[in-house]
């Protein structure tokens, strides 16, 4: 699915990616942990084209397309999604007009007729109850006076409408209490298939109670460091990220 | 290019009453003595008046043109009585006019000073003759429409007035229009600026007066889509009687150089005066937007909403002002203007003016100038959504606070529209 080389990337003068490899195959799903300011966001936005990082290095094959070449709204039709960290609101700009023309655009993109307005209606029903998200919510501008937890659960029901071949989630959890948590990972668990994959990006090993990885991955210093199974994110809840620091010193 | 062929000369105007005939030779003796405002005018700094446009004052009027049979392609399709004017002319058998409905009144000036002198006595009060434009007008105006609404009269569909300019002419024309709705009346009236095979450059020089009655409620929107070859100047001056509601919307999407003079004076206690607007000047296109909010009593509101998108190398300006004065005690008055430029060979100049007298009163103003927010381009982008088709959602939800404003749908989806298609067209 996705194929990520020594990934190099900087923002002005500052290198944050040195090096980042990882591999993604259908049906997956990666966790990345790893303390603060190690570059788990850095890679988010790098994989989405966020202009203001520079690639300095390395190369991102997806479904044997060279990712990076690819503007941010090519890479979305590709299928690559972003939950953001931090979700944009935007004023005028209705939830189901934002969906309805991002749609529009994917399926043009793919060589599609978009979907009928009765369809379109249809298949936005059945994925706001994914999510559990009221009307009140989907008629409203995008994001606009949305609480933390409802924009997170927003991004969730965005992914479950644009249906990606692979979804980044970017510190999805952080900010929501124990409902909305649970709310956003069955969205996941649902949407997740044979087909598509997933990294999710985390502080907390909370999340990972819900949405089971294949992989977890200690990322630091722009890196992965350590790699394992899911008993690695209870271990490094248990004991903290020091250990691994002390490794990563050692080796050196 | 313009052309002076095919001219009428122009006639005088039988019938004005006696108060009008000395206005206009005022005016006149002004306007000798100024002549048109030019770029040194305070007022009038940001707008270059082509002068060679202005020269086509010398010149006569042009010949009756037949209303082009595609226009009704160009309006908009709403349920509305129509008024039809060509160049300045009542165009009656291309009209739907509300003469089944009593209380509501349609006609030429020209007619009205014959037919309605009464009525007719009602123009001149209002228009404001130092303003070099206003004084023209007054001087020179050969004819425009008059709109009358009777007392209690609820009108029952909007009046659409259709100001169509075509023809291969070159002129200059000075309307004069009047409206005048009487006390708890209700009307909701469109004017829609637009040219169709319009192939030299005109000069249209407009002055609206409006009474507004006790207790009544009007809506004003102007849709402008002159095209590349209208210079106007478009002055607007209503009075509002005690309790009235007025709103003023207009959207300026095409023209060569566009002047929007608009001007509420609240005169009577509890009035409420609303301005909204759209300005979108692309290359080649000069949009200048002047406000007034004149409160003279107490208890009056007055609520300023203008939203501004230069593409391009287009030129756009707000100038708003809010002038209380010292017996508008508890006035409320709020203005904001906000502008977004699209390119960086665009500007918007915008200047936001309180004149306050009275000590007890809520002002405020606002003014921003900007991008398109970066952030909320790139969330589009990650969802796929294009530069083209994100720029054209957020110009649409930015343009939209003013747009939401015009109380008919169909008028609301036409401007949608329109403004889409001036965002293709950059």
């Amino acid at each position: 699915m996705i194929s990520i080389k020594n990934l190099s990337a900087r923002i002005e003068s500052k290198e944050i990616l040195k090096g980042f490899s990882l591999e993604v195959k259908p049906g997956e799903i990666h966790a990345i942990m790893g303390p603060n300011g190690t570059g788990k966001s850095t890679l988010a936005s790098v994989l989405a084209g966020r202009e203001e990082y520079e690639v300095t290095g390395g190369e991102v094959t997806f479904n044997g397309k060279n990712l990076l070449e690819l503007s941010p709204e090519d890479r979305a039709r590709e299928g690559v999604f972003l939950a953001f960290q931090y979700p944009i609101e935007i004023p005028g700009v209705s939830n189901v007009n934002f969906l309805k023309t991002a749609m529009a655009e994917i399926y043009k993109y793919r060589g599609l007729e978009p979907l009928s307005a009765k369809d379109f209606l249809a298949y936005f029903k059945e994925k706001q109850a994914i999510v559990e998200m009221g009307n009140d919510l989907t008629k409203r501008s995008v994001n606009e006076g949305f609480s933390g937890g409802e924009k997170k659960r927003n991004e969730i029901f965005q992914m479950a409408m644009l249906n990606p071949k692979l979804a980044i989630l970017d510190e999805t959890d952080s900010g929501l209490d124990i409902d909305a948590l649970r709310i956003v990972a069955n969205g996941v668990n649902k949407v997740r298939n044979s087909e598509n994959a997933f990294i999710v990006i985390t502080h907390y090993q909370r999340l990972l109670d819900y949405i089971i990885p294949d992989f977890v991955h200690v990322m630091y210093d722009g890196r992965i460091v350590k790699s394992g199974g899911k008993e690695l994110a209870l271990e490094l809840e248990e004991k903290g990220y020091d250990w691994i620091k002390q490794e990563v010193a050692e080796e050196a | 290019m313009t052309t002076t062929a095919e001219l009428l000369p122009k006639t005088t105007l039988q019938n004005l009453p006696e108060f009008l005939v000395r206005l206009r030779e005022t005016s006149q003796k002004i306007f000798d003595s100024k002549g048109f405002p030019g770029n040194k005018s305070e007022e009038y700094k940001y707008l270059s008046l082509d002068t060679a446009a202005l020269r086509l004052s010398l010149d006569g009027l042009p010949k009756l043109q037949p209303t082009p049979k595609n226009l009704s392609k160009s309006l908009i399709s709403f349920n509305a009585y129509i008024v039809v004017v060509v160049n300045g002319v009542l165009d009656i058998e291309n009209s739907k006019l509300p003469i089944s409905e009593s209380g509501v009144w349609v006609d030429s000036l020209k007619n009205t000073l014959h037919t309605k002198p009464e009525f007719a006595k009602e123009i001149g009060h209002l228009a404001d003759i130092s303003d070099g434009f206003v004084a023209k007008n007054t001087a020179e105006f050969t004819d425009g429409w008059v709109l009358k609404i009777d007392k209690n009269v609820k009108v029952s569909k909007p009046i659409y007035l259709v100001n169509l300019c075509t023809g291969d002419a070159s002129f200059f024309q000075n309307t004069r229009n009047l409206i005048h709705v009487g006390n708890n009346a209700e009307v909701d009236i469109y004017k829609h600026t637009l040219s169709l095979d319009l192939n030299s450059e005109i000069f249209q020089n407009g002055v609206t007066e409006v009474y507004v009655g006790e207790n009544s409620t009007a809506t004003f929107s102007q849709i402008q889509e002159g095209g590349e070859n209208l210079n106007s100047v478009n002055y607007f001056v209503a009075n509002q009687a005690a309790n009235s509601v007025l709103t003023h919307n207009i959207f300026t999407l095409s023209g060569k150089v566009v002047r929007n003079n608009t001007q509420l004076v609240l005169a009577g206690k509890g009035a409420e005066g609303n301005m909204n607007g759209v300005f979108i000047p692309s290359s080649g296109e000069t949009f200048d937007n002047h406000t007034l909010a004149d409160h003279r009593v107490a208890h009056c509101n007055s609520n300023e909403l203008y939203k501004g998108v230069a593409l391009g190398k287009g030129s756009g300006v707000f100038n708003g002002k809010i002038f209380v004065r010292k017996d508008a005690q508890k006035t409320n008055a709020y203005q904001s203007n906000k502008n977004i430029l699209l390119s960086d060979d665009a500007n918007i100049y915008t200047k936001p003016q309180l004149e306050i007298y009275a000590d007890d009163v809520k002002c405020s103003h606002g003014s921003t100038t900007g991008q398109l927010d970066e952030k909320a381009m790139f969330y589009m982008q990650a969802r796929g959504i294009g530069q083209d088709a994100a720029r054209k959602l957020l110009v649409k939800a930015f343009s939209g606070e003013a747009v939401n404003m015009v109380k008919n749908e169909a008028v609301r989806e036409f401007l949608e529209a329109a403004i889409d298609r001036k965002l293709n067209n950059d």
